[in-house]
């Protein structure tokens, strides 16, 4: 029988946070003017009746946990000596001019990259070879992220966008007074992370934990304008329970689960990682 | 007399190297990731670096703009510098598929005093990373006082033969060509690999 787990993050940013409409979506479904130097912020009520508020969605946060991913594989396949690129998130972004210097590798045996793995994908490496079962084209996700007891999109009943004022460089010359783009700095409560694994494996769990450090470093960043140093967000593992899915079925309370230690869960992903390696023909 | 130099923006379709520029960002980026961090913390050198510029006077507005001053600051060096600066960012309709723009490399954070970048220095995850475990630019005596930046940096190489990552080169700009900020002190705590030769 399959375990299944989850995980809790702390969610703490480190200064602004920007998520919903930017400038070209909010033009087209007209809730700017073409030209303005606005954007609009995804905001939510909290509860039926209460104020709307600044939200980030929950489902917007597997996509930084996957970029995290991949570069954290990438890095340790690169440390085992892998000439190429080992998942096919940086695969897909080869194009043709150095498809030579990242040649797609070929598999002994139906496998999906690490990464799809655990995130799910379709037209991953392994879907990719010629003239073999086609029926490897899709691996469903094993993690699915939410906020927990938070005022984000999951909870409310209604959404509505508010417009906000773009500060360009320029703005500090001859336009006027510099205005200071501030969306949701101190967002309160701050938000729990939930990160729910089905089925679990130290894998999958290991690759979580340590993504949430390198996003906790800043290195990867939630949200628009994150080339300006938007979107960072300090994650803390809090918690976790894993289970096998026999006992929660016969209403049994799910066992707490400790986190491992830093260099076990490198181990963990130097192994798996080196085992798709050796996957390559 | 000492005059001081002036910072001159221009638009891109007025940069004749801009093709060059942007064709070093697309390779560093596609075929010299290093799969590395590195961190530089420096403290502001001249609150009037350049005769037509100086710094804001309120600290928000400082942490908004510094990316952009940086920016400046390289574009304004002749040389790799000026190449350089669009691994900070760029969008461009003179690309290939799928590289029309891309995000940047760096991560820059200000600090109002040296009390708050310790305060998150010490509670940066990847501290637990290092070999020391703990950060490695804690290691230098960080100034009290005084506005901090701290560039965080998804490093790159940026030749060909791997020999030279951007977190070394934005280190000798803050060292010894910006007017604006002065490298106090580098660390990294993973180090950029090379990739094998396929």
């Amino acid at each position: 029988m399959s375990e299944v787990a989850t995980l809790y993050f702390t969610w703490k940013q480190v200064g602004p946070l920007h998520s919903g409409y930017g400038q070209t979506l909010a033009q087209a479904l007209g809730k700017i003017a073409k030209g303005a130097r606005k954007s609009a912020q995804l905001e939510t009520h909290v509860g039926a009746t209460g104020s709307p508020a600044p939200a980030f969605l929950s489902s917007s946060v597997k996509g930084v946990f996957r970029s995290a991913s991949a570069w954290l594989v990438e890095r340790t396949a690169r440390e085992l000596g892998a000439p190429t690129y080992a998942t096919c998130d940086y695969h897909s972004a080869v194009t043709d001019r150095w498809r030579k210097q990242f040649p797609v590798p070929r598999l002994k045996e139906d496998n999906f990259c690490p990464i799809c793995q655990v995130y799910g994908g379709a037209g991953c490496l392994a879907a990719i070879r010629v003239g073999r079962d086609e029926t490897l084209r899709r691996q469903l996700s094993h993690v699915r992220f939410t906020f927990r007891d938070a005022d984000d999109a999951l909870h409310g009943h209604a959404r509505w966008s508010r417009e906000q004022t773009f500060a360009w460089e320029e703005a500090s010359g001859k336009k006027g007074e510099l205005q200071i783009e501030n969306f949701t700095p101190h967002a309160q409560p701050q938000p729990r992370l939930e990160v729910r694994f089905d089925p679990a494996d130290n894998f999958a769990l290991a690759l979580v934990i340590l993504s949430a450090d390198l996003i906790g470093s800043g290195l990867f960043r939630f949200g628009r304008f994150v080339s300006r140093g938007y979107g960072a967000v300090r994650l803390t593992f809090e918690s976790g329970e894993r289970t096998d899915l026999q006992i929660l079925l016969r209403g049994g309370e799910p066992a707490l689960w400790e986190a491992l230690d830093l260099q076990e869960m490198q181990a963990i992903i130097r192994d798996k990682v080196q085992a798709w390696l050796q996957s390559w023909s | 007399m000492n005059e001081k130099p002036r910072l001159e923006p221009k638009p891109p379709r007025d940069d004749p190297g801009r093709g060059p520029s942007q064709t070093l960002a697309r390779e560093s980026i596609m075929t010299g990731t290093a799969f590395g961090v590195s961190c530089l913390l420096a403290v502001v050198r001249d609150s009037q670096p350049y005769s037509n510029y100086s710094l804001p006077k309120t600290f928000p507005e400082f942490a908004f703009t510094l990316k952009g001053l940086l920016r400046l600051e390289m574009m304004n060096i002749k040389g790799d510098f000026a190449k350089a600066r669009r691994l900070f960012g760029a969008t461009t309709k003179a690309a290939e598929r799928n590289i029309r723009r891309w995000r940047s490399r760096v991560f820059p954070l200000a600090f109002e005093n040296g009390g708050h970048a310790r305060a998150h220095l010490e509670a940066c995850p990847l501290g637990r990373w290092c070999a020391a475990g703990r950060c490695p630019l804690l290691q230098a005596g960080l100034p009290d006082k005084g506005w901090l930046v701290l560039l965080q940096i998804d490093d790159v190489w940026i030749d060909q033969e791997h020999t030279v990552t951007f977190g070394q080169m934005l280190a000798l700009f803050l060292k010894e060509q910006s007017h604006t900020l002065r490298l106090v002190t580098a660390g990294s705590c993973l180090k950029p690999l090379v990739r094998r030769a396929p």
